[in-house]
C-alpha cells in the first residue's frame, strides 16, 4: 500500500469516527456526573480526616507511653556502678516548693550508690536545697522532711554528707526484689553467693548488746540485710531493715535522736 | 473553568474522545468508562484545568492512562474482553475493519501518535506535550507507524493477476 493510499484510509477512517463520536451517548447525565463527583470528593475528604485523626491519636498515644515509660526507670540495684537518674515526677507535698522535683518516689530502687536522686556522698546542703533536711541538724541521725519519711527512709548527715540510707518499709525494694518483710531465706535464695553472713555494729543503743549477724553485700559501699533474730541467721527470719553504707562500714544505725 | 466551560466541554467532546481511546484500546465500552471516569475527575481537578491549555488534552490524557491502566488489571486478572458495541453505534467499515486490526498489532506508543495526529487532527507540537515525549520522537513514531501500517495492510489488498 502506497503512502498516498495509507493517507486516503486513514481519513476515511477519521470520518467514519467523527460521524460515530456524534452518536456516542454519555452513560451519565451532567448532573449525575457532578453529583457523583461531589460524593467521592466528600468521601475522600471523610477518609482523609480518618487517617489524620488515626496519625494524630497514634502519635499522641506514643508520646504518652513513652512518657510513662520514663516515669518509671529502673536502676541495677546491687551493680557496682547503676546508673544514678533523676526521680520520676511526683507531686511534692505541701512541705515542700512546688519547684523542687522529689528526692525519692515510689517506684525507686535501692542500688549500690543510693535511691531516686538520694545518693551516698550527696552534700547535706543539697539536701537542704531539695527540701527533705532541716538547715540546722543537732544529731548524727536527722530525721528527715516527711517526703522521706513517708517513703519509708532514713538518712544521716552528721558529716556533712549522706553517710547511709535505711529502709525500713516495704515501700522500696532493690532492684533484685528484696524488700522489708521477706526473710532471709529468701535473700539468700535471690543473692546466693553474693550475700555473706557478717556481724554489724548496731551504732545506737541496744540493751541486749550492739552487734547482730546479718547479711552482707559489699561491693564498694555495703548492703546489710538485717532482721530482729539475736542469734544466727534463721532461713525464717524476717527482714526489718536493708541498709547502705559508705564504703565497707558495718555499723548500723538503729535510732534516731 | 466554571459549570457552563464544563458543561460545554463535556457535551462536545465525550464522544470524540471515545472514539479516539477506543481506537487507542480496541475497546469501546472500556473507552466510554475511562472516559466517563476522566471527566468525573475533571469536574474535581476543574481549577487544575483553567491552567491547561487544553482541557480536552487533559481528559483524553486521563482517560488513556486510566485505559492502559485498565488493561493491564484486567491482563493480570485475565478477564475476558469486552469488546461488544453499543446498539447506537453502526457496524464499521470494512476498510475500517481491517485499519483497526492493523492499529491494533501497533506497539501502544506508535498507535496512539497515529490517532492523535490522524483522528484527533493534533499536531505534531501538541502530541508530544500530551505524551509526554520530543516533536522528533513523535515524528519517529509516526513514521514507524505508517510503515507498519502499509505493511500490514498490503498483505489485505487483492494481489494483482499479471498480463500475458
Amino acid at each position: 500500500m502506497s503512502d498516498q493510499q495509507l493517507i486516503d484510509l486513514l481519513d476515511s477512517v477519521s470520518l467514519e469516527l467523527d460521524r460515530e463520536a456524534e452518536l456516542v451517548v454519555a452513560p451519565t447525565s451532567l448532573s449525575a456526573l457532578r453529583s457523583a463527583a461531589s460524593t467521592r470528593r466528600r468521601r475522600r475528604l471523610l477518609f482523609g480526616l480518618v487517617v489524620l485523626l488515626v496519625l494524630i491519636l497514634s502519635v499522641v498515644l506514643v508520646i504518652t507511653q513513652g512518657a510513662a515509660h520514663q516515669s518509671s526507670p529502673t536502676w541495677a540495684a546491687t551493680s557496682s556502678s547503676p546508673p544514678v537518674e533523676t526521680a520520676p515526677t511526683r507531686s511534692p507535698s505541701a512541705a515542700e516548693s512546688s519547684t523542687v522535683r522529689p528526692v525519692v518516689s515510689t517506684g525507686d530502687v535501692l542500688t549500690m550508690l543510693g535511691m531516686g536522686d538520694l545518693t551516698l556522698g550527696m552534700p547535706r546542703t543539697a539536701l537542704v536545697a531539695r527540701g527533705v533536711m532541716a538547715p540546722v541538724g543537732g544529731c548524727d541521725v536527722t530525721n528527715p522532711a516527711p517526703s522521706l519519711a513517708s517513703e519509708g527512709i532514713l538518712i544521716s548527715s552528721g558529716s556533712e554528707t549522706v553517710d547511709f540510707i535505711v529502709v525500713h518499709t516495704p515501700q522500696h525494694s532493690t532492684q533484685s526484689g528484696v524488700r522489708v518483710g521477706m526473710t532471709m531465706g529468701q535473700v539468700k535464695q535471690i543473692y546466693g553467693d553474693k550475700v555473706t553472713v557478717r556481724t554489724v555494729t548496731l551504732e545506737i543503743g541496744d540493751p541486749q548488746g550492739n552487734t547482730r549477724q546479718a547479711y552482707v553485700i559489699a561491693s564498694g559501699n555495703t548492703v546489710v540485710f538485717m532482721s530482729e533474730s539475736r542469734g544466727p541467721i534463721a532461713a525464717s527470719d524476717v527482714v526489718t531493715s536493708i541498709t547502705l553504707l559508705r564504703g565497707s562500714s558495718l555499723s548500723v544505725p538503729v535510732e534516731i535522736c | 473553568m466554571d459549570e457552563a466551560e464544563f458543561d460545554a466541554l463535556y457535551s462536545t467532546s465525550f464522544g470524540r474522545i471515545v472514539v479516539q481511546i477506543a481506537a487507542m484500546t480496541g475497546s469501546r465500552e472500556e473507552a466510554k468508562d475511562c472516559v466517563q471516569e476522566a471527566f468525573l475527575r475533571a469536574w474535581n481537578a476543574r481549577d487544575r484545568l483553567n491552567r491547561e491549555l487544553s482541557p480536552e488534552s487533559w481528559v483524553r490524557k486521563t482517560a488513556y492512562r486510566l485505559a492502559v491502566t485498565s488493561w493491564r488489571r484486567r491482563r493480570m486478572d485475565r478477564r475476558a474482553d469486552d469488546r461488544s458495541l453499543t446498539t447506537t453505534v453502526p457496524q464499521p467499515s470494512p476498510d475500517r475493519v481491517a485499519l483497526e486490526a492493523a492499529l491494533a498489532a501497533l506497539p501502544a506508543d506508535q498507535r496512539r501518535a497515529i490517532v492523535l495526529f490522524h483522528f484527533a487532527d493534533m499536531p505534531v507540537r501538541d502530541i508530544a506535550r500530551e505524551t509526554g515525549v520530543s516533536e522528533g520522537t513523535v515524528k519517529s513514531r509516526l513514521s514507524r507507524a505508517r510503515a507498519g501500517l502499509s505493511a500490514r495492510l498490503s498483505d489485505r489488498l487483492p494481489q494483482e493477476t499479471p498480463h500475458v
